[in-house]
């Protein structure tokens, strides 16, 4: 029956959909529905980690080489601007709980400036890569110029080994699809954010905060093992 | 016993507009394009996944035209190849991976557990539409240059043929993250919308064979958008991960792509057999025999189906060590199909049968399930698979379980909850000769192509040896039988919208929860959270009227608890104790089992 | 050392013509007999049931009780069975990869849509010779068609043998088999390799002759034969390289090549429209019309030029197109080719008889 009838609803806000009973079944449901959402996107990711175990096994010296390429010291910065705004996010959920609307629109600000710096320190890194010519397969074009040596005491290198450019494809469809996920990140925390500021949050409902703190750390999760594949080993 | 297993607190008053059933709430075409409700949303689905049914079955009608003789029958070997890759694509991603679970499934999962609605009737919603989009896109393909890889997108060929496999693939793509939002909708929902009273225990049986599906939609399809997404990227920016040229390797994709489409045969066939459980128990009067037994071998199913992807790939140069691990588990997997089989023949020793066209689907799905199944034993025997492989008998092999299997299950599926969904009831005997003519039908078709590919006919061949003719011949006549039974059935299913009686709200005399609300339901399903204390299948506690008139109480439309015929053996819902999760006495015997 | 232990086919399965045959069989009959009894019981079961306990006015159903024991019986019994076929069908799948060590080694080179088979001598033909009792391992590799187009799956599939593999570009897959009866084969290609989708309209007579798809259909048309032929046989051919069959008709032998390799892009029919390449009817002997203006008579050597090195001279109209190098055929197979080719040409007369006489050195 729809809730406007039922004068035992009346104590929630509107924000209770009327197919639930009560807040917490809405809650637990919402909450079940998002990691479920989390458990595929951790298997959407798979198929490109598996690739990336399958391609490092067979060419050991093409990955060594392109990781060598990449700048570890650019990757660990935003690993740590990740790693922040997911404490940032975690604490605006917090906030929300506690019902501090103002201190909630803070962290998830912060969280959102986080993300726009790591999304802009990959610009710098891309285009790097791009300028050298590192892309991915057929245009794969290296400027021997700028590649790093990547075996101890090598001297000059004349040539990278040959199925490098695999390395590069994998590296950009997997930063790719990542950043992808964080840009998505950025248009729901934003979304979340205004809602805050509109007043739709309270002490007894702050489900989308939650939610969408969840899926920054799955983002910020995927990138703590993207960093040392790529990057480290 | 329906009325009253859905009882209302006594508090209720007045109905008012909420009276009017879901189909006349508001009947203007917008409320259809954005409803919430999950049963128009069901109804869209099945509107769209039938059309896709006629569609690939235009396309099946074209492939044995083609092949009912040797040379050019009606097309070029161009268009064949494009006719049985579109063939299987649309019948695979757009007909029967959505059928059951989107279709029937959102009509009656949330009815069946006593709630009003999915848990995220938006999400529910977007599903449509991200189905709509992908078929949109694979509309497109088939129109710009349409697609000759096979259903299965092999590598290299996908890669370097001509046609519009980009489309075609970002169409599988989108319409995977249709299949994904439908399965996280219905884990939350069953997880946390049941009605009180409803443990797990006593779930009905196409609950838990739609949430094993959904488990499976979770977590395998990803794997197939990741797959088709590097597809993309390969022919797009040519990364080198599947082409040989550039250090890939194709079989690495075969290794993706079956990751998915393994479990998803069982996102197929789970739907079917949750459909037949509810419909034997119905027409035998009587629980499934080994209920848990049940309920579990779908879990099992699901959880299996995910380590035998190997054996499609067993001559594609796997290591003997693989192989054997993939044969190995392979043949496990029986077990849990042959648990339901039996206890759905068991089901029927000592029940009360009757034989309306719905039981008749169900048991058409045991014995061409179980003829698909058992070849699927041949299949899974290394020796015997490498003679076998891509031959007619798998493509034998895979219509018994598909078309057999989900395909029966689903139209009798629909036989049984027409009356629910549109309040009209069809004509029976039509019914039984359009059953006659699909079975009939179904067998020449497909009883030959086991002959056929055992004596080494080749599968995605345009044309064959003259050798072939006569097996050819009657398969393609077969065909065209079956075709017959289906547009029987179409005619059938028209004259019931136009001109059918009106239905009661309980024709078959059913003790299925979806069986007490109003025929069709009203649009909140229930006026209050029912509270149930008993299970789906608890015949024995109805009276000897309601098992062989259906359910006179329930006939008036309203669904009130109806006082009149509250049966003997029910507990009184007044006197049943205000917690609900505590089951009635007669049903705690039944739970030990 | 030449008798025979294969057999005839059966209703259900092909002819049986390898030492793996009889096994593959025996195996593929016990589980259709397993099948055949559960099915039997199962739906018999069934059928009685519904029938014994049909509606009956009065009658009513009983609630299923306890029967945890059947259940158990029934979920864990079937593994018997089950673990029976698996190891069969293991052990013989292990049978089927190891190949003996004194395996005569023939290569299969497969492309859209030919097949061609190379002997240890260097023989080589479009239709396969072996002799019987001997293991054969047949080390198979993809092949590009053109010199633009990538190689794609295939898979080699004789029936009779009871053996099949995928051939995956980039990689060498192989199999055996042991022959065990004198005959002609069938063989497939069992894995979808598509067709060119660029050509223009095809005649029937280009799909389909003599009760079988021709290469232009593409998957479907990748046929080939195995002939098993005695020892002594075998041996004769691996010396004068026309397969016996032919008798020593080189026209028939460069028909069968020229089906084999050229048909995907030649039609041979005086009237007909080309199609990718020039119409081959009243070839040789004629003056043919080059690109880039002149012309040049198609002679013997003009001929084994086009076949070996087709970007030599490009014949005039056909620029955009580009035909593959048959260099790889072995000189005796061009030679048949020509032949074939002269005898479709009512100026070919000179032509064959330089190429009788050449072989009579
Ligand atoms: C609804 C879909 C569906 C279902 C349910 C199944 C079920 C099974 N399938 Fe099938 N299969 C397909 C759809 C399906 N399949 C498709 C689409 C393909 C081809 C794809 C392509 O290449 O295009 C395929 C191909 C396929 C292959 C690859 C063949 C090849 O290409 O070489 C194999 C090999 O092992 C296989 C095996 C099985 C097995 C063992 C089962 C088991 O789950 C069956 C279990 C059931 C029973 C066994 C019957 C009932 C049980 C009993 C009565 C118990 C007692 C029995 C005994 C102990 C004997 N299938
Ligand atoms: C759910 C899946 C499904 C379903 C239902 C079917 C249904 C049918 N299929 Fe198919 N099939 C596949 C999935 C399915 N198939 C797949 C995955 C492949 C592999 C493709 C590949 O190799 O890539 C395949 C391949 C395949 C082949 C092999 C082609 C080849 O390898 O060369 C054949 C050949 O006979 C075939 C036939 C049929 C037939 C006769 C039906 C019949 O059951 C169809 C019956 C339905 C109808 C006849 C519709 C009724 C319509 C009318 C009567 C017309 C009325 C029209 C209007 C009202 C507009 N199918
Ligand atoms: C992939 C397509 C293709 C295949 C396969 C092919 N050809 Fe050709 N062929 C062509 C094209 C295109 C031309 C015209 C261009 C040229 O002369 O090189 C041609 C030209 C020729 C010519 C010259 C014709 C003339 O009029 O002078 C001869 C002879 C010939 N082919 C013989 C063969 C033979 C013999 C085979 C098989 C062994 C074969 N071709 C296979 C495409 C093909
Ligand atoms: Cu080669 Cu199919
Ligand atoms: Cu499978």
């Amino acid at each position: 029956m729809a809730s406007s009838h039922d004068p035992s609803r009346a104590k929630w806000g509107s924000w209770l959909q009327h197919h639930f009973e009560e807040p917490v079944q809405q809650f637990e449901a919402a909450k079940l529905g998002m990691w479920l959402f989390l458990a595929q996107e951790v298997l959407f990711f798979s198929g490109l980690f598996v690739a990336y175990g399958v391609y490092r096994v067979a060419y050991p010296e093409a990955f060594a080489a392109g990781s060598a390429q990449l700048d570890w010291k650019i990757g660990f910065f935003n690993t740590c601007v990740l790693l922040f705004s997911s404490f940032t996010a975690a604490m605006a959920v917090r906030a929300a709980q506690l019902g501090r609307r103002q201190e909630t629109s803070i962290h998830l600000a912060i969280t959102i400036v986080c993300a726009f710096v790591f999304l802009g320190v990959k610009y710098v890194e891309y285009s790097a890569k791009f300028e050298h010519g590192l892309l991915p397969g057929n245009h794969f074009a290296p400027d021997m110029a700028h590649v790093h040596p990547w075996l101890e005491g090598a001297a000059a290198v004349t040539e990278l080994p040959v199925k490098t450019h695999v390395f590069f494809g994998i590296y950009f469809c997997l930063t790719g699809l990542h950043g992808i996920h964080v840009a998505i990140g950025i248009g729901v925390l934003a979304w979340v954010l205004i809602r805050n500021v509109r007043g739709e949050f309270s002490k007894d409902y702050w489900t989308p905060v939650d939610l969408v703190a969840l899926y920054w750390h799955l983002v910020d999760l995927v990138w703590i093992y993207l960093f040392p594949l790529l990057y480290l080993i | 016993m329906t009325a009253q297993a859905t009882t209302a607190t006594p508090s209720h008053t007045g109905h008012g507009h909420d009276d009017a059933d879901y189909l006349r709430v508001d009947t203007s075409p917008l409320s259809w394009i954005v409803t919430l409700d999950h049963k128009r949303l069901g109804i869209l689905y099945l509107a769209s996944t039938l059309t896709m049914f006629f569609v690939g079955g235009v396309y099946a009608l074209l492939i044995r035209t083609e092949l009912l003789t040797p040379g050019r029958t009606i097309m070029d070997p161009d268009t064949y190849n494009k006719v049985f890759t579109l063939h299987g694509a649309i019948m695979v991603f757009l007909f029967i991976i959505p059928s059951v679970p989107a279709a029937l499934g959102n009509f009656f999962l949330p009815i069946m557990l006593g709630a009003k609605d999915v848990a995220f009737p938006r999400l529910n919603l977007a599903s449509f539409y991200v189905y709509v989009v992908g078929a949109a896109f694979a509309l497109f393909s088939i129109f710009s240059n349409s697609v000759d890889t096979g259903w299965t997108f092999y590598t290299p060929y996908s890669q370097t043929t001509s046609t519009s496999t980009i489309s075609m693939t970002l169409a599988v793509f989108i319409l995977g993250f249709s299949s994904i939002l439908t399965g996280v909708n219905f884990m939350a929902t069953v997880h946390k919308l049941r009605a009180p009273g409803l443990h797990w225990k006593r779930l009905p049986l196409f609950v838990w064979g739609i949430y094993a599906t959904a488990v499976i939609q979770v977590l395998a399809t990803p794997v197939l958008a990741i797959t088709l997404l590097m597809l993309l990227m390969e022919k797009v920016l040519s990364i080198g991960w599947f082409d040989p040229r550039l250090g890939g390797d194709p079989v690495l994709f075969q290794h993706f792509f079956w990751f998915y489409s393994h479990p998803a045969v069982y996102i197929m066939i789970l739907p079917g057999m949750a459909v037949v459980n509810e419909i034997i128990a119905t027409f035998s009067r009587r629980k499934i025999f080994g209920y848990m037994f049940v309920a579990m071998s779908s879990v099992g199913l699901a959880l299996l189906g995910f380590l035998v992807w190997g054996h499609h790939m067993f001559v594609a140069g796997m290591s003997e060590y693989a192989t054997m691990v993939f044969s190995g588990l392979t043949f496990l997997v029986a077990i849990p199909s042959g648990v339901k089989v039996f206890n759905w023949v068991a089901t029927l020793y000592n029940g009360s049968v009757s034989f309306q066209s719905p039981m008749l689907y169900a048991l058409a799905f045991i014995v061409l399930f179980t003829i698909g199944g058992l070849t699927g034993l041949f299949l899974g025997t290394l020796s015997v698979d490498v003679h076998l492989h891509d031959t007619y008998f798998v493509v034998a092999h895979f219509h018994y379980v598909m078309v057999g299997g989900t395909v029966i299950g689903f139209i009798g599926g629909l036989h049984y909850w027409w009356p629910k969904m549109t309040g009209k009831m069809f004509d029976e005997r039509l019914a039984k000769v359009a059953f006659a003519f699909v079975f009939v039908g179904f067998n020449m078709t497909f009883l030959t192509q086991f002959v056929m590919g055992s004596q080494g006919m080749p599968r995605r061949y345009y044309d064959y040896l003259d050798q072939f003719q006569p097996l050819h011949g009657f398969s393609s006549v077969g065909a065209y039988v079956l075709g017959v039974g289906f547009l029987i059935m179409l005619v059938m299913f028209a004259l019931s919208l136009f001109r059918g009686e009106a239905a009661p709200p309980n024709p078959w005399g059913s003790a299925g929860f979806e069986w007490a609300t109003a025929s069709p339901p009203i649009a909140h399903n229930f006026h209050h959270t029912p509270v149930i204390h008993r299970g789906p299948y608890d015949y024995h506690l109805a009276t000897e009227e309601e098992l062989f008139d259906g359910f006179p109480a329930a006939a008036q439309k309203t669904a009130a608890p109806a006082k009149t015929a509250a049966p003997a053996a029910a507990p009184d819902p007044e006197k049943a104790p205000a917690k609900a999760a505590e089951p009635a006495p007669p049903a705690r015997r039944e739970e030990e089992e | 050392m030449n008798d025979q232990t294969g057999y005839d086919a059966t209703i259900q399965l092909p002819e049986g013509a390898s030492t793996l045959a009889p096994h593959v069989d025996s195996l593929y009959y016990d589980i259709y007999w397993i099948s055949v009894a559960f099915f039997v019981a199962i739906v018999g079961c069934m059928v009685w049931f519904a029938y014994r306990f049909r509606r009956k006015k009065g009658v009513k159903s009983k609630p299923p009780g306890h029967h945890t024991a059947l259940e158990l019986f029934w979920t864990f019994s079937p593994l018997l069975l089950l673990g029976y076929m698996f190891h069969q069908g293991f052990d013989g799948f292990m049978r089927m990869s190891i190949a003996p060590e004194n395996a005569l080694n023939i290569r299969a080179e497969a492309r859209q849509w030919s097949w061609t088979f190379i002997h240890p001598s260097g023989r080589t033909e479009g239709e396969m010779t072996v002799p019987i009792h001997r293991p054969v391992r047949v080390i198979m590799s993809s092949h590009p068609r053109g010199a633009s187009s990538p190689a794609v799956l295939h898979s080699f599939f004789v029936p009779a043998l009871r053996v099949k593999r995928d051939i995956v570009p980039g990689m060498y897959t192989s199999l055996w088999f042991e022959a065990t009866r004198l005959g002609t084969y069938d063989i497939y290609c069992a894995e979808y390799c598509g067709l060119d989708p660029i050509r223009g309209e095809l005649t029937d007579a280009q799909l389909h002759a003599n009760g079988r798809p021709l290469p232009s259909s593409g998957h479907s048309g990748m046929l080939s034969r195995l002939h098993v032929v005695s020892a002594e046989e075998w041996v004769e051919f691996d010396r004068v390289g026309i397969p016996a069959r032919f008798n020593g008709d080189h026209v028939a032998w460069g028909e069968e090549i020229f089906g084999q390799h050229c048909t995907a892009c030649h039609v041979i029919e005086a009237g007909q429209p080309a199609t990718v390449g020039p119409n081959l009817a009243n070839v040789v002997g004629y003056d043919q019309p080059l690109a880039g203006g002149g012309s040049h008579m198609a002679d013997l050597d003009y001929m084994r030029e086009s076949i070996r090195e087709p970007g030599a001279a490009i014949v005039a109209g056909f620029e955009s197109a580009a035909m593959p190098s048959f260099s790889s055929l072995p000189e005796a197979n061009i030679d048949a080719l020509i032949q074939y080719l002269a005898s479709r040409s009512d100026r070919g007369a000179e032509v064959i008889a330089q190429l009788e006489a050449s072989r009579q050195e």
